[in-house]
């Protein structure tokens, strides 16, 4: 079963056009959501969380139609942004009490635990938090009311590698439950690297890649020559080529048929990273760094 | 309810406070001025006396108008709003009414204890001139705290309204504040019969303009606050709740 389903959707803004999107990501997995920024990543999660109007296409959460099983949809769910939505002025212990209201299934006691966890202090004012404890509060609320899926948009962006380690071992905790799903949207493609099962990239509004992490990583190689070398391998099997002092880098999608077809070149493992790099670039072709 | 009309008070802490202490300043004085009337200085100055005998009303309501605005719905709104906690209600199944339910009804609550308080003090205050306690004086307490609080719900809507800047209601809005404007002329116009005269002063012309229209300041006010509620409650959450395009 997926958490989430994406069919065909569509929104179009001023500059900016989220072109007939489909993704889906399956019940008890983590999944990336990559793409640099203003590629479509948040409006995707708005159109997700029901915030904005869709132009058209399909949206299935926990396998309800996210507008028609509004409500129902959202008791399920939690909803991770970059920076806390709490007042500065309120503390952990008062926002338990609030959010007791919200929550019809608020777990006090998993809420403490999280506290004590993550060795927030109850009575110290939000406003006077750091990022990191920030965060942390925003993922113990998250985490405090039995959600079967997590919507993270940039929830690690901007936390220092400790706290991203911390955060990322409590997504997987929270993934031993396989009826548990999260969606987490970042440019920090390492993370996901580390934690995902599946990755979406996503890029000027429509998405490039989608399926499994590994199936990715394994079909891409980046083929390392001598600029010489560049003619000798078709162009329709490099996504894009990166010249620097020493060498010449190129992506390549099909790493199975290219072995095959360039048997004298050294295929190298890729990353996320380069991934990005290199798709992102597609339309210069030859770029230099 | 309980905790977001916690959060409510928590977030107008400084507020509260800092309308109780000017409330307390104010009665200390008026109290003082009126033992003073009695049996104090003031009391040997007929032409002073007289004058503030016949401004008595200043005394016994001004006191309330500072603790009327000691919550503002309105504020909590904004901060909601600035914070980022509305769009995370959203998120949630939460219902937007009840987020501005739970302000209209601490609202209710402040606006009560207001009323109640004010009515202890001008009871103080007429037992301190011997007056008396006057059944006239809670009346016009009570179409204050209507008419107080219907300005505050209002405030509500209206920052309802302005979150969705490019809505039809903010036109409306708009179109209202300008005829509001377009009043001030015929405002004028009928000052006018005042100008150079000073055996009158502000005040008078206040109590001479206003007191036709006395007798409907009750049904007035009832009928603002309810309005209030009304807009706020169920026009406002609905604009809240609202898909941005």
């Amino acid at each position: 079963m997926n958490s989430i389903e994406i069919n065909n959707l569509t929104k179009t803004y001023d500059g900016f056009k989220l072109d007939n999107i489909s993704f889906n990501v399956q019940q008890g997995s983590i999944m990336g959501f990559i793409g640099q920024n203003g590629a479509g990543k948040t409006t995707t999660i708005k159109l997700l969380l029901g915030l904005i109007k869709r132009d058209s296409g399909v949206i299935k959460m926990l396998g309800l139609d996210n507008i028609e099983h509004e409500a129902e949809i959202k008791s399920q769910i939690a909803a991770v942004f970059d920076d806390i939505p709490f007042h500065d002025q309120l503390n952990a212990a008062q926002l338990s009490i609030v959010l007791s209201d919200v929550f019809s299934q608020w777990d006090k006691t998993v809420y403490s635990e999280y506290l004590d966890r993550f060795n927030l202090p109850r009575r110290k004012k939000i406003g006077q938090l750091s990022k990191g404890m920030r965060m942390k509060l925003q993922i113990a609320a998250a985490l405090s009311h039995h959600a079967k899926l997590l919507i993270m948009d940039e929830a690690t962006t901007g936390l220092d590698p400790v706290v991203r380690n911390e955060i990322l071992d409590i997504f997987l905790e929270y993934l031993q439950d396989d009826q548990n799903s999260i969606l987490l949207s970042s440019h920090i493609t390492s993370d996901l690297e580390k934690t995902a099962d599946s990755v979406t990239f996503i890029d000027k509004g429509k998405i490039l890649l989608t399926g499994v992490k590994d199936d990715i990583l394994d079909s891409h190689a980046v083929i390392k020559c001598k600029k010489s070398d560049l003619k000798d391998i078709d162009k329709n099997d490099i996504i894009s080529t990166r010249t620097t002092d020493f060498c010449t880098e190129i992506l390549i999608s099909d790493k199975k048929l290219c072995e095959k077809k360039y048997s004298g070149l050294t295929f190298d493992r890729t990353t996320f990273e380069e991934i990005m790099l290199f798709y992102v670039r597609r339309d210069k072709g030859e770029w230099t760094s | 309810m309980k905790g977001m009309i916690q959060k409510e008070i928590t977030l107008s802490k400084k507020q509260i406070l800092l309308t109780v202490s000017m409330f307390v300043i104010f009665t200390l004085l008026c109290i003082l001025v009126r033992l003073s009337m009695e049996c104090g200085n003031l009391a040997d100055n007929t032409e002073v006396r007289d004058h503030l005998m016949d401004n008595l009303w200043i005394l016994k309501y001004l006191p309330m108008v500072v603790l009327a605005f000691s919550y503002n719905p309105s504020g909590t709104m904004y901060s909601d709003i600035d914070s980022g906690f509305l769009r995370f209600c959203r998120t949630t199944s939460y219902n937007i009414k009840m987020l501005i339910g739970a302000k209209v009804i601490t609202l209710l609550i402040f606006e009560t204890g207001v009323f109640a308080v004010n009515l202890l003090y001008i009871t103080l205050l007429g037992a301190v001139g011997g007056d008396g306690f006057s059944g006239v004086s809670a009346a016009v307490l009570f179409k204050m705290i209507m008419f107080f609080g219907a300005v505050l719900l209002l405030m509500l809507f209206f920052s309802t309204v302005t979150k969705k800047k490019n809505t039809f209601e903010a036109v409306l809005m708009t179109a209202a504040s300008l005829a509001g404007m377009a009043l001030a002329p015929f405002l004028v116009k009928k000052m006018e019969k005042y100008t150079g005269r000073e055996d009158i002063d502000v005040l008078d012309i206040l109590r001479l303009e206003l007191a036709p229209l006395l007798k409907y300041t009750i049904p007035v006010c009832v009928l603002l606050f309810i309005s209030g509620v009304f807009l706020s409650i169920f026009v406002g959450s609905k604009l809240l709740e609202r898909r941005d395009g």
